[in-house]
């Protein structure tokens, strides 16, 4: 069923995969993801690859620190 | 539009440019030493506002980083030859919310160009060959095989 990566990769993040326990998002059901782990994905996904473009859904100011953490192998 | 400048420079993310839709995620690219652009969405529809961020995608010298927007307003910004990675707890996301509409958060993979697209986290949509849709089960052993 995998196949291989594109060399360019655009990355979204739903902040609603995260467990409500880093960030609550609201309405939606959530996650069962910490920052660490998601950005521990990120940085296996994007090895080798070149990255055109990174969106960020379900933000608030209150998620800041949490969206540093995720970003953190992009920065 | 006015675009915002910085004042201090990070070397770091320099290859990216903001793009928000309100002032909420300012904070953060000023932190990140980013240039940013507040797209106004007032008096347009879903669509037409998903293609104003994809034509000012284009426009941009740098790499498009998008705050506040709804991921699904992202199918006109993401380069023909780029895939699509998409963290997200639901691979059908407000599906029929707007049934009145054709462009909805569900339907966003079949406007977004690209070969492959892949949603890690996804729980039931499926979108046929555009899109790998992997439950959060599967996540590590997808990225263990990469």
């Amino acid at each position: 069923m995998q196949q291989p990566l594109g060399k360019k990769l655009f990355l979204s993040f739903d902040l609603d995969v995260l467990d409500p326990k880093y960030y609550e998002v609201g309405i939606y059901t959530q996650g069962i993801l910490s920052p660490e782990h998601i950005s521990q994905l990120t940085q296996k996904l994007i090895r080798g690859h070149e990255i055109v473009g990174l969106n960020i859904a379900g933000y608030t100011p209150q998620a800041k620190e949490v969206v540093k953490q995720i970003l953190a192998p992009l920065l | 539009m006015e675009e915002h400048n910085s004042s201090k420079e990070s070397l770091r993310i320099s290859g990216y440019f903001g793009i928000c839709q309100n002032t909420e995620a300012s904070d953060l690219f000023r932190e990140l030493g980013m240039n940013y652009q507040i797209l106004d969405s007032s008096g347009k529809s879903e669509q037409e506002f998903a293609q104003q961020i994809g034509e000012y995608c284009r426009y941009l010298s740098k790499k498009p980083f998008i705050i506040g927007f709804p991921h699904y307003l992202m199918a006109y910004s993401v380069p023909q030859d780029a895939t699509v990675i998409v963290f997200d707890n639901h691979s059908d996301d407000g599906i029929d919310y707007k049934p009145q509409q054709n462009f909805t958060s569900g339907t966003f993979l079949l406007f977004t160009p690209g070969e492959q697209i892949i949603v890690l986290g996804a729980t039931r949509k499926q979108y046929g060959h555009k899109a790998i849709v992997l439950p959060p089960r599967k996540w590590r052993m997808f990225c263990n095989n990469l």
